[in-house]
């Protein structure tokens, strides 16, 4: 009886599932997938895809912007994502202005430095050509992306204690001098800090060397491992990482602030508004979306942060504080620790 | 073959392994702490690889004719001979007993007459060793430390590299990473629910990280080298970092899958904002990235309230030596400093670790364990492989092993925070390194990294004044351990060689989890028979 009652069972299912065929779009099966393509459009992703991939894959391949990691992640993330392709409209599509270097957001061309794609197809060293990217956008259907969670998606990871320095630096506008000076002991190079108060970070391996030992044993709270030191990395997001990165966006973050013709985070000749010109800050919370995780916000989310922190600190402190809060709020979101 | 949970494990089944290891470590205990057991853990990470046998003899009479270099070198000594072995109770030691659990013993190297001697001729060397006082305070008759102490000897590490023996130290299982949760992850998570006011549940001073892999996020290790690291990492006193952006308001704790769990918790504009857009995240993406979202709330949620508490200020008024100075032996002379040979190289003899940080993280109740590296004076570590090294090992792991028996001194003299006991008396030590090394063939050669390894426990409830297991003393070249009874994960009694998931699951055991239920360890595991008192 009871091996009677499981196969009525796993018939039951099989019927349920036959119009809704995931191995489409799992395995490259064919088949009607769940909103997935087509074995044809399949196959015609699969051209740019590969075409592509020897320029964006290097990059690409993993995180949460790992188009390339699989077809999977290039339809799910980039194919079928309006904000990046805008299936029949290649001027709209965000991909194409980028391949071409006329990109309209936080960055204007890919690959990120160099010639844009476009200039590598000239330059022969790019096979697919932009007429032919064209051609699929315009020719592509548009679906939905699968909204299940999928067990092929590529999994995130967190910044390394490396990133994190390299992130900081590049885009709240500061650099070692704002954190050392140059020292020597015994002629060996070194850099020596100028107080503990401005956060200095740096791995015990980097060269000039850090003289303190504190900037080191910060880089390593962030899970920075040492070849010298044999300290192995840490990826885990620890409340010693979590800690440190509070702190030192909240700190930094002034200090980037405070930098004379500092241009990172802000154009030169900004006025930094409260909450009287609420769209001049809501302005800078977008601009700092792009910024910070190169998205492109809604007006929702603008206001969620605009609400949620620089008001209540404005009311608290002054406009000032505020912009700190909000900056460091963008470096402590997982969009900014995980990629 | 049978498709056990352990066989899968062994199979090596990547994904399989971390989410069968995480139903165990998430899995509500069954058991809970033992009556008089240990509730805190302090791991000591002697850093490099020992020559364990340069301070303890597990060898009977014709073992110590076999691996052991005959006493030379004065004020370098290295070496000894069978009379200088003497069990640490100060009776005569039994060396032709071939039974593997032995009293504590080793060669003495002090003049018990006058703890401080540092230069008279030492007699039971026959003349050819000075008087070397480091390591006199595990036998001082005053204290007793050997009374506390249980040496686990010839654990098979299954591997010979530093990072790799390191992590089989900390779990159990040998690798490039952790396999399982690292033993002080285990004890942090499992006491949590017990002691659910101790903000720093898994502390690491110094070495490395003991990752609590498929536990919790409140396993996760803090690193806190200092008490100016701990100041810009827990603490939001510096005004640099939080000028306008200190205030807390205590609002309903909502957990990451949006329920309330009916707590209050203390957060920040910028902290209440995070965690709404972290929660917004779940469930988009891979269980794989939801767990990884969920670490990050739990742990910026645990973080607000530590934060909230002010540890600093705590750990500001808890002192670190405090007893023991009272003491004239260590209030001065030859137990605050170390010299090897006349002075050729001298130092203070608690430089090699931050002991006065950890004694006062654990007095003050911060913490359930804290982990740090304990190297040598001008922070020598015990990976000897040069000229002269076997020499350079046994007087830096004497100096070591005295630094750590002065901080084991101070534990024993302080009250423990339960108020019952001493602090050693509710805290469980677990000296380890990360292997063994292969047995000097002459002081002038260095040792090479041998698998079989020693862990030394102390306090805590363990069975003292022992040493359970020994080296397999018809072996050419340097010995893998002797067989010594097991109690096993099922619960038999077996006799057999140990390994390193014995050590790990031994430590583990002191704190009353029970094998299959509170913990797991791939490769199978068992406890060493007799070390922990009933």
């Amino acid at each position: 009886m009871r091996s009677r009652h499981t196969l009525e069972v796993l018939v039951a299912i099989t019927i349920a599932l036959a119009g809704c065929d995931d191995a489409a779009t799992d395995d490259g099966g064919a088949g009607t997938p769940c909103g997935g393509p087509t074995p044809e459009e399949r196959a015609q992703n699969q051209a740019v895809f590969d075409g592509l991939s020897p320029s964006c894959a290097g990059c690409h391949a993993s995180g949460a912007r790992g188009y390339f990691e699989s077809i999977e992640a290039f339809e799910s993330l980039l194919a079928y994502e309006p904000s990046l392709v805008v299936a029949g409209d290649p001027d709209s599509s965000e991909l194409v202005r980028l391949l071409e270097g006329n990109g309209t957001r936080a960055f204007t061309q890919m690959p990120i430095a160099g010639e844009p794609y476009a200039g590598l197809v000239e330059a022969g060293t790019a096979t697919l050509t932009m007429s032919a990217i064209r051609e699929w956008v315009t020719n592509l259907k548009s679906h939905e992306r699968d909204d299940r969670p999928s067990i092929d998606a590529p999994r995130v990871t967190r910044m390394g204690a490396n990133d994190v320095v390299r992130a900081l630096y590049a885009q709240l506008g500061l650099s070692d001098e704002d954190f050392f000076v140059p020292a020597s002991s015994f002629n060996v190079p070194l850099k020596t800090a100028q107080g503990d108060g401005n956060y200095p970070m740096t791995s015990p391996d980097s060269i000039p060397g850090p003289y303190e030992g504190l900037p080191a044993e910060r880089f390593a709270s962030l899970g920075g491992g040492s070849a010298m030191l044999q300290i192995a990395t840490d990826g885990t997001p620890s409340p010693s990482f979590l800690g440190t990165i509070t702190q030192v966006s909240q700190a930094w973050c002034r200090i980037a602030l405070d930098k004379p013709n500092n241009e990172a985070l802000l154009p030169a000749g900004t006025v930094l508004a409260g909450s009287d010109d609420a769209a001049a800050v809501k302005q800078i919370i977008r601009r700092w979306f792009l910024h910070f995780h190169a998205v492109v916000a809604s007006d929702e989310q603008v206001d969620a942060m605009y609400q949620a922190v620089f008001v209540p600190l404005e009311a608290e402190t002054d406009a000032k504080t505020a912009y700190v809060g909000t900056c460091s709020s963008f470096i402590r979101h997982p969009g900014w620790i995980f990629y | 073959m049978k498709t056990s949970r352990r066989n899968l494990l062994l199979a090596g089944l990547g994904a399989t392994q971390l989410a069968l290891l995480d139903s165990f470590g998430t899995r509500p205990a069954l058991a809970g702490p033992r009556p008089n057991g240990p509730t805190k853990l302090l791991a000591i990470w002697l850093d490099g690889g020992c020559n364990w046998e340069h301070f303890f003899t597990p060898l009977t009479g014709a073992g110590i004719d076999s691996f052991i270099r005959p006493p030379e070198g004065g004020l370098h000594p290295f070496g000894y001979a069978k009379s200088q072995v003497k069990n640490f109770d100060g009776t005569t030691p039994d060396l032709a007993s071939p039974d593997p659990t032995r009293k504590l013993r080793g060669p003495v190297s002090w003049n018990a007459a006058d703890p401080t001697d540092a230069t008279g001729m030492n007699p039971l060397s026959g003349g050819a060793q000075s008087y070397r006082p480091w390591g006199y305070s595990w036998v001082n008759p005053d204290y007793k430390l050997y009374e506390r102490a249980c040496l686990l000897v010839g654990a098979d590490q299954g591997t010979a590299s530093h990072a790799s023996g390191i992590v089989a130290s900390m779990c159990g299982v040998a690798g490039s990473s952790f396999r399982a949760p690292a033993v002080q992850a285990v004890i942090a998570n499992y006491m949590a629910q017990y002691f659910p006011d101790r903000p720093v549940p898994n502390a690491r001073l110094g070495g490395t990280a003991p990752l609590g892999v498929g536990l919790p996020a409140l396993a996760n290790p803090y690193s806190l080298s200092s008490l100016a690291l701990l100041e810009s990492t827990v603490s939001d006193r510096r005004d640099s970092a939080w000028l306008g952006l200190r205030t807390r308001a205590e609002v309903d704790e909502i957990g990451f899958d949006g329920k309330p769990t009916g707590a209050k918790i203390p957060l920040t504009a910028t902290d209440g904002y995070v965690l709404d857009e972290t929660r917004a995240l779940a469930g988009r993406s891979t269980t794989g990235t939801d767990a990884y979202l969920r670490q990050l709330y739990e742990t910026y949620a645990g973080l607000s309230k530590t934060v909230a508490r002010d540890v600093l200020t705590v750990l500001e008024q808890t002192t670190g030596f405090t007893e023991i100075l009272t003491d004239p032996l260590y209030a001065g002379g030859a137990f605050q400093t170390a010299c090897i040979g006349a002075a050729d190289v001298c130092g203070p003899v608690q430089s090699g670790g931050p002991y006065d940080f950890a004694l006062r993280l654990l007095k003050s109740d911060l913490v359930t364990t804290v982990t740090l590296r304990a190297s040598s004076i001008a922070n020598t570590s015990f990976d000897v492989h040069f000229a002269g090294g076997a020499t350079a090992q046994t007087s830096h792991l004497r100096i070591a092993l005295e630094a750590i028996a002065q901080l084991l001194i101070e534990m024993s003299l302080s009250p423990a925070s339960s108020g019952n006991g001493s602090l050693l008396d509710e805290t469980l030590v677990y000296i380890y390194s990360d292997f063994g090394r292969t047995f000097a063939k002459s002081g002038q050669d260095g040792t090479d990294h041998h698998p079989a390894t020693c862990g030394l426990l102390v306090g805590g409830n363990i069975k003292g004044n022992q040493m359970l297991g020994g080296y397999d003393e018809g072996a050419q070249g340097s010995p893998l351990g002797a067989p010594v009874p097991i109690i096993e994960e099922s619960g038999d009694t077996v006799t057999r060689p140990p390994k390193s998931q014995d050590i790990a699951a031994t430590v583990i055991r002191a704190f009353g989890l029970e094998p299959g239920t509170d913990f797991f360890i791939p490769g199978g595991f068992g406890e060493y028979k007799g070390a922990i008192s009933t």
